[in-house]
């Protein structure tokens, strides 16, 4: 069942019911009220019509001069009054006059009351053939006298009372329940624009939103739904994105991978099958050793770059900016002799908070890599200033629109020239994830032919 | 009759050795470049190649834009490749490439491919001369010393085979499904029957040598 029907159905019940209890309600107070109206006025309107007779009787006896009142006399006298609905009986309840269709043993029957306390006379209902009377009784000189007041109007008004009362009621519930389903209408449309939202965000269109304007909870539901589809939009981007790289990654991996298993595989399956002069099976065998050692150098950094990736914590400590382009000198030193390439340190006591060891292999990374862009007799400045550190080449640059690529893995900007030097490709990615680790920035200013300048800048 | 020549352009210096030096022993002559623009400038003075083997990721200029060049000098070309995706696979065969070979390969596989198409191109020769032995491929007939030896079908053709392949051992199972175009495992006997007959017919024992757990070989 929709929400809509059942706020409806459950309103529309608490209307009917609560109109019900108020039109019972006023039906029964509005029909006692009524009814001792009537009676009230049927009291009077007797009692002032017995009063008339009773007056005409005491002329009647003025006149006369006479004391005793017979029946005959009653009979004249109410004959003479023409009053309606009244009868009169003497003490033996003998019937004087009768005008009503009752007898003496209906009116005796029924339950008097004196209408106040200190009035003599008093009243009853009496109901007859679905017709209400006021049965008013007085005694004149020993006679009864019982004066009907008719008061079934009162109970036909009720009924009119009662029927409005009940159309009212229902007309009420209907017209409630039309204007709720109106409103409601209005105040759960975002409810389905939500739904329609989430539908869409559930089929994969991460970049739906829902426009809500409004300040009910309802509102507050929606924005906190597009701060959601926000939220996931961005978890499932950044997914996506670190999935790709990770595919470019294996693809670059297995590429890597194919090259030397090819050369590997290929000499070994020559040297089982080709009749191979000496010279050839010694150069065959060497190739082998060189690309297991390829293999073996690929494996070895691939194992620091995942374990970089995992680490949890590393040590950071205030080392000298000595100690480090020290060790990083001695590192680079053979490398440095054998293309005759000077390293000139500037540094005046800067202390860097690092993790002394993965960041001397930064520096001796990036010396590695000027020292093989350089050209020998030229030489790589190294320097420390206040926030960063510099390594400065003089050798050939790196075109621009290479430069960003160059911290991917395995990317390298002159592949022979990389895998002649021994390269895997996986210098600057290493580079990268260690200052990614720092909090250090690595900014690459170079020109072809000019140089490059590497700034390694603390956050 | 002159060897035939195989252009081989990669940039892996060691695969391209690896190419050559099976090439040289089976009796190609081979001419090596690591880049793409050098090879193109090269080919300007001397383009007299018979077969090209190209790697398609190369520095200087891609193995597809170096195969227009070798295409104008009416070169056959092989790709050699570690890209092992369709579309490119599709561009070098549309772009009228003879085959294309994703590393890694198998060094036989790419001879028996490089035998198709020269075979096509009618490069490879009629006759091989070989120790003191002239095979004939159009006549079918071995002469040893001048004087014609009578050899069944299947013997000139498993000949045939190892001749083309001098120095390099064939597996039994490659033999049959070179020779014999059968695939199963089961028959290797035939061959060993086979090369039996001719190392007694052309007194090949010491020449055709059985290398142990790989197959046959012939040597010069």
């Amino acid at each position: 069942m929709r929400l809509k029907s059942k706020i409806i159905l459950i309103c529309g019940i608490h209307v009917l019911t609560a109109s019900l209890i108020c039109s019972v309600a006023v039906y029964i107070l509005v029909g006692k009220s009524f009814r001792e109206a009537a009676v009230s006025q049927g009291f009077q309107h007797a009692s002032s019509s017995v009063r008339s007779i009773r007056d005409e009787l005491l002329t009647l006896q003025t006149k006369q001069k006479k004391t005793y009142v017979n029946s005959n006399v009653m009979e004249y006298i109410f004959k003479k009054s023409g009053q309606e609905l009244i009868a009169c009986f003497d003490s033996e309840e003998e019937e004087i006059y009768n005008d009503t269709v009752f007898g003496i043993e209906t009116f005796s029957r029924l339950d008097y009351k004196g209408f106040d306390e200190f009035s003599v006379s008093e009243c009853a209902h009496l109901v007859w053939e679905k017709q209400h009377y006021v049965v008013y009784r007085d005694y004149m000189d020993g006679y009864s006298v019982y004066k009907l007041e008719d008061i079934t109007y009162v109970w036909e008004r009720m009924r009119l009372l009662g029927a409005g009362l009940l159309l009212l009621t229902l007309g009420i519930s209907i017209a409630v329940s039309l204007v709720l389903s109106a409103v409601l209408g209005r105040v759960l449309q975002p409810l389905q624009e939500l739904n329609a939202g989430a539908k869409q965000i559930a089929c994969g269109r991460y970049d739906e939103r829902i426009a809500i304007e409004r300040k009910d909870e309802i509102g507050e539901l929606g924005r906190n739904f597009n701060r959601m589809a926000e939220a996931v939009e961005h978890q499932i981007s950044s997914l996506e994105e670190s999935e790709s790289r990770k595919t470019l990654f294996m693809g670059n991996l297995t590429h890597e991978l194919k090259t030397p298993l090819t050369a590997i595989s290929g000499y070994a399956k020559t040297l089982l099958t080709v009749k191979l002069p000496e010279e050839d099976r010694e150069e065959a065998l060497s190739y082998i050793y060189g690309e297991s050692c390829r293999l073996e150098r690929l494996s070895k950094k691939m194992m620091e770059l995942l374990l970089l990736e995992q680490a949890e914590e590393i040590r950071l400590l205030d080392v000298s900016a000595r100690v480090l382009f020290h060790d990083a000198e001695e590192a680079c030193r053979k490398g440095m002799e054998e293309k005759e390439v000077r390293l000139v340190c500037r540094e005046d006591g800067e202390c860097f908070y690092v993790d002394a060891d993965l960041f001397t292999e930064v520096l001796i990374n990036l010396i590695d890599n000027a020292v093989k862009a350089s050209s020998p007799g030229s030489e790589i400045i190294l320097s420390a200033e206040e926030n960063q550190v510099v390594v400065q080449d003089f050798g050939m640059g790196i075109p621009n629109d290479e430069q960003e690529k160059i911290l991917e893995p395995f990317y390298m900007v002159d592949k022979s020239r990389s895998r002649k030097s021994g390269g895997a490709g996986l210098g600057l990615a290493i580079t990268a994830a260690i200052l990614e680790r720092h909090n250090c920035r690595l900014q690459i200013e170079s020109v072809v032919g000019e140089g490059t300048r590497m700034i390694l800048q603390f956050v | 009759m002159a060897n035939i020549k195989v252009l081989i352009v990669e940039d892996e210096i060691s695969i391209a050795k690896m190419v050559a030096m099976n090439l040289k022993v089976a009796g190609y002559d081979t001419t090596m470049f690591h880049d793409g623009g050098e090879a193109a400038k090269a080919l300007e003075q001397e383009h007299g190649y018979d077969i090209a083997i190209l790697d398609v990721m190369l520095p200087g200029m891609d193995g597809f834009a170096l195969f227009e060049v070798v295409k104008s000098y009416d070169i056959p070309a092989i790709f050699l490749t570690a890209k092992d995706d369709i579309a490119s696979k599709i561009q070098g065969l549309k772009d009228g490439a003879e085959d294309y070979i994703v590393k890694p390969f198998e060094m036989l596989e790419l001879m028996v491919r490089m035998e198709k198409v020269l075979e096509r191109t009618k490069k490879l020769g009629d006759v091989i001369r070989i120790l003191d032995m002239e095979i004939n491929f159009s006549e079918h007939t071995v002469r040893k010393n001048g004087e014609e030896i009578p050899l069944k079908p299947m013997e000139f053709e498993l000949l045939g085979v190892l001749a083309r392949n001098k120095n390099i051992a064939i597996s039994r199972e490659e033999l049959l499904r070179r020779v014999w175009s059968v695939d199963y495992v089961g028959e290797t006997r035939t061959v060993d029957v086979h090369i039996g007959q001719l190392r007694k017919k052309l007194a090949l024992t010491d020449h055709i040598k059985t290398v142990s757990k790989i197959g046959y070989r012939l040597e010069d």
